[in-house]
């Protein structure tokens, strides 16, 4: 490129409005710097018209503009105790559907528990000697169902769901006052639970049967305060005999005992 | 209507000192002060809706994209740190309102395309050509379709520099960038204009 048509393009780049002698002598020589001057000049000639052409008037009034700002202000304050109110209603409601659950599960588990093992507590060894005969065995498959006040009573009742025999079915126990401390009615439980006549000691993780050959009892295991009031925590203990070892479906630890 | 709405709009701009700066101002609009928000408004409504306008010419579409500045311009006036000019930090929104817009305006204007094409291939085999229709126009047309057809940073550099004759320094901080970076920026963005404009002019007969 020589040297005068470089100076061209640094003078179209600046913006020249004029262009010196020499390069107007040269532009008519040169057919490229004169075709890069002709669309300078288009270019400069729209742009003149351009920003010679009037721009209407913006009529857009402030009252709309103030309306909407006030419109996304109030969208986005959220009084401050509104998120807590949320959060505790929230709580409220995942704490009412655990204790639904709480209601619900020892009914709903009580067949699972008697189909599968507990990994807690395994039944002693001992409780083989004790095996019902079987024909009382089928019947305890149906759990009684529990009524929803009984767990949701303040107080550590232990539940004595027992299963008996058809047969001989009958209600054992009562539930302890509602005033009962945890560990007495911890007690109580273990001393409601019908008891075989020939009772393993206390140390061992297992609880004697009695003649009765299954029970379900709900254990209380762990006390929380709700709506000011003491609630707690059940766990289902089944207990059996070795008749599990041949008719519970394959499982011979069917029959569980809990210590505590 | 709009009449009495610019009346009202002069009514309420009384409310606040008119000698205050912009800055003073945005401080002010920034404690929740209406009237300095208002006062900003009518000190850059008109200018900055000149710039949109000649991004988007269309009168509607540039009043929607004033209105959106100024209520992003409030909303985020706590980000607004005074290490430039209000009047730069307000075009700065501006511009970047027009590329978001002319973003939907290019995907919108591809599908329509798409089905003209498509409905043109059925019944019109043989429709005129953008050159040819820049051919029944006049010479101002086949300007803005050149400008039309920039992309959205050239076609803003053009409109800064060219069209509302901002200096170098004013363009670099609405832009956030050197002022040596502009020149050349606008140097290409001449140069992609005119690759533009020149078979548009051809096409006229303004250019052998
Ligand atoms: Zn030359």
């Amino acid at each position: 490129m020589r040297r005068l048509c470089r100076e061209l393009e640094r003078s179209i780049a600046s913006g020249a409005s004029e262009l010196p002698s020499a390069l107007q002598a040269h532009i008519a020589q040169c057919a490229r710097c004169q075709h890069l001057w002709r669309l300078e000049q288009a270019y400069r000639r729209g742009l003149h018209a351009a920003r010679s052409e009037p721009v209407p008037a913006c009529e857009v009034p402030w009252t709309p503009i103030q309306a909407r700002l006030a419109e996304q202000k109030a969208t986005k304050r959220m009084p401050i105790g509104r998120p807590y109110a949320y959060a505790g209603g929230f709580a409220v409601a995942l704490l009412a559907a655990y204790l639904t659950w709480l209601v619900r599960a020892p009914q709903q588990n009580a067949p699972a528990l008697l189909a599968t093992p507990s990994p807690a507590i395994r039944q002693d060894q001992s409780l083989k000697a004790s095996e019902p005969p079987k024909a009382n065995f089928a019947p305890e498959r149906a759990v009684r169902p529990m009524a929803p006040n009984q767990v949701a009573s303040a107080a550590p009742a232990p539940r004595p769901n027992r299963i008996a025999p058809a047969a001989t079915f009958q209600k054992t126990g009562s539930r302890p006052k509602a005033t009962e401390p945890l560990a007495q009615a911890a007690l109580t439980a273990k001393a409601r639970l019908p008891r075989q006549a020939e009772a393993p000691s206390e140390g061992s993780a297992s609880i004697a049967l009695n003649a009765e050959p299954f029970a379900v009892a709900s254990l209380p295991l762990s006390q929380y305060e709700l709506h000011n009031s003491l609630q707690v925590e059940y766990l289902p203990i089944h207990y059996g005999t070795p008749s599990s070892d041949t008719d519970n479906e394959g499982n011979p630890h069917d029959a569980i005992i809990c210590s505590f | 209507m709009m009449d009495r709405a610019l009346a009202m709009d002069n009514l309420y701009a009384g409310a606040v000192d008119r000698t205050l700066t912009d800055e003073q101002l945005a401080a002010k609009a920034r404690a929740g002060d209406s009237a300095a928000m208002e006062e900003l408004y009518l000190r850059y409504r008109q200018p900055i809706f000149r710039v949109v306008y000649r991004s988007t010419r269309n009168i509607d579409e540039a009043e929607d994209i004033v209105q959106d500045v100024f209520l992003k311009a409030f909303e985020r006036l706590h980000t607004f740190r005074e290490q430039s000019r209000f009047s730069t930090w307000l075009m700065r929104i501006a511009l970047n309102l027009c590329t978001d817009r002319a973003r939907m305006r290019h995907r919108r204007q591809e599908l329509l395309e798409r089905e003209a094409d498509h409905k043109l291939a059925w019944s019109h085999p043989n429709a005129p050509d953008p050159i040819e229709a820049a051919r029944q126009n006049a010479f101002q047309e086949a300007f803005y379709t050149a400008l039309d057809q920039l992309p959205e940073h050239h076609r803003q550099l053009i409109i800064l520099r060219d069209l509302e004759e901002m200096d170098y320094e004013e363009i670099a901080q609405i832009l956030g960038v050197s002022v040596g970076a502009v020149k050349l920026r606008v140097m290409r963005a001449r140069r992609a204009f005119k690759t533009k404009l020149e078979p548009l002019l051809r096409a006229i007969g303004e250019l052998e």
